[in-house]
């Protein structure tokens, strides 16, 4: 009744969109390079804790971790936000009727754009670094890994912001959960590496298929079947969200 | 004239008590807490409310706090759901129940009108085609390109209104904001109301300024603990309003006086 059109709320991303991303490194010196920083830390540490102290024995290790690791926290940076997604909003979701889930798609695409930057990147760097260099192949995969991940991202951050308006404990577990997720995914070791009877968890979490493409796409030039997987969750994971959504979005009013 | 708002038995029950609220260790530990439905955890904001707003006529809605004045604009507004009856809507609604919603402080004026108009429903290339008009209307000067955070609160509502009065709505709703900036600004405000009067723009008003609803509006009701006590001309219904208030005050006034 209200909503007046499909551009109106486009519109309405954009501007929050913009408004995210001039506001996240407004005043810092650095801007915009803090967001590779974080990951480049984070691998230097890896690499001297699994290389040098625990000799694990992976060819180009640091880019080995930072072919998903980069994904990874553009998933968890959109996912952590997600709780206080609708209650750090509330004036405006009491005050004035737009399609709420646009708060969720300009968070998406806003820590989405951040990773977008960290690819030119890796691409360089794989090219000082190994033989093996980005192949046309990236011009499939980069966009159908991208979408498949916004889709997930964005209907898992939905869920996650609807339920915890109306259950705050959501916060702390979100945390808990990413951190649990993260160990169980192939972020920092091989696919390899999983052993046999824990297999399925790979297809389970829903967060797994998407990082193994990621690394198969950036490190081998390979598409991998997982990317079918990952399709499957993100479809999974719309038909679960837009039913919650459409129960609770003229709720969230009463609720923040 | 076309009714292009129009009410039927609308009215809006909030729950005091939330079943969830309390958290998860309350819901663990008392799961039949989720489906409890106790009749003294609700609230009837709004009850049984319908009248219908014509297309191009100034509306007032009077009442003391917490009369539900303000869930019913929210109700118009789209923003709440009415928990009984209906509210049919024709055209484009601009609900101001609060200046600046959504302003960011980090950010420079001109950054703020863009959000803002989007927010209350325009497209980005409406709203950019304006923002002259909204500088001009709200007279902050080279201000406009600060962060608003250097704003004192005066020139923060000062462009909030500005704003919202250029959105040119078919139904403009407005809480309780009529008073703000200095005399100057309040009485360009005026001027601009009576412009989109002209206009034909139908305004929906919420205000404590009796003298603003009889000089302003075509019609008013006056609401109640959520009820309509009278609806009509504003006149009437301000004359009414006020001797209310006076039997209100005399009997607290002889009641003190007995004790």
């Amino acid at each position: 009744m209200i909503y007046p059109n499909f551009y109106q709320t486009w519109d309405v991303i954009s501007v929050l969109l913009s408004k995210e991303i001039k506001l996240r490194y407004r005043g810092t010196v650095l801007g915009i390079l803090w967001s590779l920083a974080n990951p480049l830390a984070f691998t230097a540490v890896l690499y001297i804790a699994f290389r040098r102290v625990l000799q694990v024995n992976i060819e180009n290790y640091p880019l080995f971790i930072l072919s998903a690791l980069f994904p990874w926290q553009w998933l968890a940076n959109s996912i952590g936000t997600a709780p206080m997604l609708f209650i750090s909003n509330s004036s405006l979701i009491k005050k004035l009727p737009f399609n709420k889930a646009a708060l969720a798609v300009a968070v998406v695409l806003n820590d989405m754009i951040h990773f977008c930057i960290t690819i030119p990147l890796f691409a360089v760097l794989l090219f000082i670094s190994s033989d093996h260099s980005p192949t046309l192949i990236w011009l499939v995969g980069v966009p159908v890994l991208l979408v498949v991940q916004a889709v997930l991202t964005v209907t898992i951050v939905i869920v996650v912001a609807t339920l915890n308006a109306l259950l705050r404990d959501l916060d702390q577990l979100v945390r808990v959960f990413l951190l649990l997720l993260f160990y169980i995914t192939p972020v920092l070791y091989p696919v390899s590496m999983v052993p046999k009877n824990l297999e399925w968890l790979l297809v389970a979490n829903p967060f797994a298929p998407l990082m193994i493409s990621w690394r198969a796409l950036m490190m081998d030039n390979d598409l991998s079947l997982y990317i079918l997987v990952a399709i499957g969750h993100a479809c999974l994971s719309l038909l679960i969200a837009i039913p919650v959504f459409r129960r609770t979005e003229w709720k969230l009013a009463e609720l923040v | 004239m076309r009714q292009i708002l129009i009410l039927e038995n609308v009215s809006k029950e909030f729950q005091t008590y939330h079943r969830y609220h309390a958290g998860l260790k309350a819901i663990v530990l008392d799961p039949r807490r989720i489906t409890r439905h106790r009749d003294r955890d609700r609230f009837l904001a709004v009850n049984e409310v319908s009248f219908a707003v014509c297309g191009g006529e100034t509306f007032g809605i009077l009442g003391r706090n917490g009369a539900g004045k303000s869930t019913l604009l929210a109700l118009m507004a789209g923003v709440l759901r009415p928990t009984f009856g209906k509210i049919s809507v024709h055209g484009r609604i601009s609900p101001l129940l609060e200046l600046g919603v959504g302003f960011t402080h980090e950010l420079t004026g001109v950054e703020n009108i863009l959000i803002n108009g989007v927010l209350l429903g325009l497209r980005k290339k409406e709203i950019e085609a304006k923002v002259d008009d909204i500088v001009d209307f709200s007279g902050l000067g080279s201000f406009i390109d600060q962060p608003i955070k250097t704003y004192s609160s005066g020139m923060m509502t000062r462009l909030g209104f500005a704003i919202a009065i250029h959105v040119q709505p078919d139904i403009l709703l407005v809480d309780e904001v009529l008073a703000v900036g200095d005399a100057e600004f309040q009485e360009k405000c005026f001027a601009r109301i009576t412009d989109l009067q002209r206009a034909g723009v139908t305004i929906v008003l919420v205000s404590h300024n009796l003298n603003t609803v009889e000089t302003l509006c075509d019609r008013a009701v006056w609401l109640d603990k959520g009820r309509i006590v009278t609806l009509g001309s504003p006149q009437e219904v301000v004359a009414r309003y006020q001797s209310e208030i006076a039997h209100l005050l005399a009997t607290q006034e002889s009641a003190s006086v007995s004790v």
